[in-house]
């Protein structure tokens, strides 16, 4: 999904009464690549990217459990509830059938675009 | 009993002014902060007046995020029916709530996002209050004075 570098898989989703927050675990596809590419994006974790109206993206470093497991790097989208509402609604209105209100192109754009922000 | 004077109440209740908006499909090449689209909207731009940037699969994206945000258009593929039905949801989800906010809309009319804007305000709440202003080559495209000519009157 993020060209050669990884596959987003949603993993959890969280919400809170200001946001629905969803969580990509990502797989590398080549591991030197990703780990490359990717090394950069520790030192700048935490900022919130939102080109586009209702939506963030960030990246977090989620701790291995023990000493044996590694750290591994998430990428986070949140969601205005409204928004996401408003957009279910469009959906429903125009017969919409898809799995999901966030589709891979939208997560893929703000993967990317987070990273072109950050400069890795 | 001291009443209020009716200028303080007609300030309380009165509808504010609806605003109008102007929506502009952008491009690499034609968007916000190139000469090309500075020197043709730039025409227009007024306090009472929103400006959006038109994008096949992101939908309308106000200038200031296109400004802060240009990298994203890098993202959209015109031509993958994924993309364009996004671009379509997010089109329509604006145009529906639209008339709450404005109560005019003019579309400059060129380029691939032509096809996601039809297909989500036909039908939609903001349908009716739609002016097209159609981009036409023969007469020079974005350069030509009849496109100069017609913007500036639409937008008055």
């Amino acid at each position: 999904m993020l060209g050669h570098v990884a596959e987003a898989v949603l993993s959890s989703v969280r919400r809170t009464p200001d946001e629905i927050v969803a969580f990509y675990r990502l797989t590398p596809k080549e591991e030197p690549v990703f780990v490359e590419r990717m090394e950069g994006v520790r030192g700048a974790t935490g900022f919130r990217y939102a080109p586009l109206p209702g939506l963030w993206a960030s990246y977090v470093v989620r701790d291995g459990f023990d000493e044996d497991q590694e750290d591994a790097l998430e990428l986070v989208i949140g969601c205005d509830p409204r928004h996401l509402d408003r957009q279910v609604d469009t959906m429903r209105r125009l017969k919409v059938d898809r799995d999901s209100v966030i589709p891979p192109f939208v997560v893929r754009s703000l993967a990317l675009g987070y990273l072109q922000r950050v400069g890795v | 009993m001291a009443s209020a004077s009716p200028s303080i109440l007609d300030g309380l209740f009165a509808r504010p002014t609806l605003r109008r908006a102007l929506v502009v499909p952008v491009l690499a090449g034609f968007r916000p902060g190139v000469s090309l689209y500075e020197d043709l909207i730039g025409l227009v731009r007024k306090p009472d007046l929103d400006i959006f940037g038109l994008t096949t699969g992101f939908g309308l994206l106000t200038e200031d995020r296109l400004l802060q945000h240009p990298e994203i258009l890098g993202f959209s593929n015109d031509l993958d029916p994924e993309v364009q039905l996004e671009g379509v949801i997010r089109t329509r989800t604006w145009a529906d709530s639209a008339p709450d906010e404005y109560r005019r809309i003019a579309l400059l009319s060129y380029g691939p996002a032509m096809r996601v804007w039809s297909d989500a305000v036909g039908g939609s709440r903001a349908a009716p209050l739609v002016t097209i202003v159609p981009v036409s080559k023969n007469q020079g495209g974005f350069r030509g004075n009849a496109l100069r000519r017609k913007l500036v009157r639409t937008m008055g």
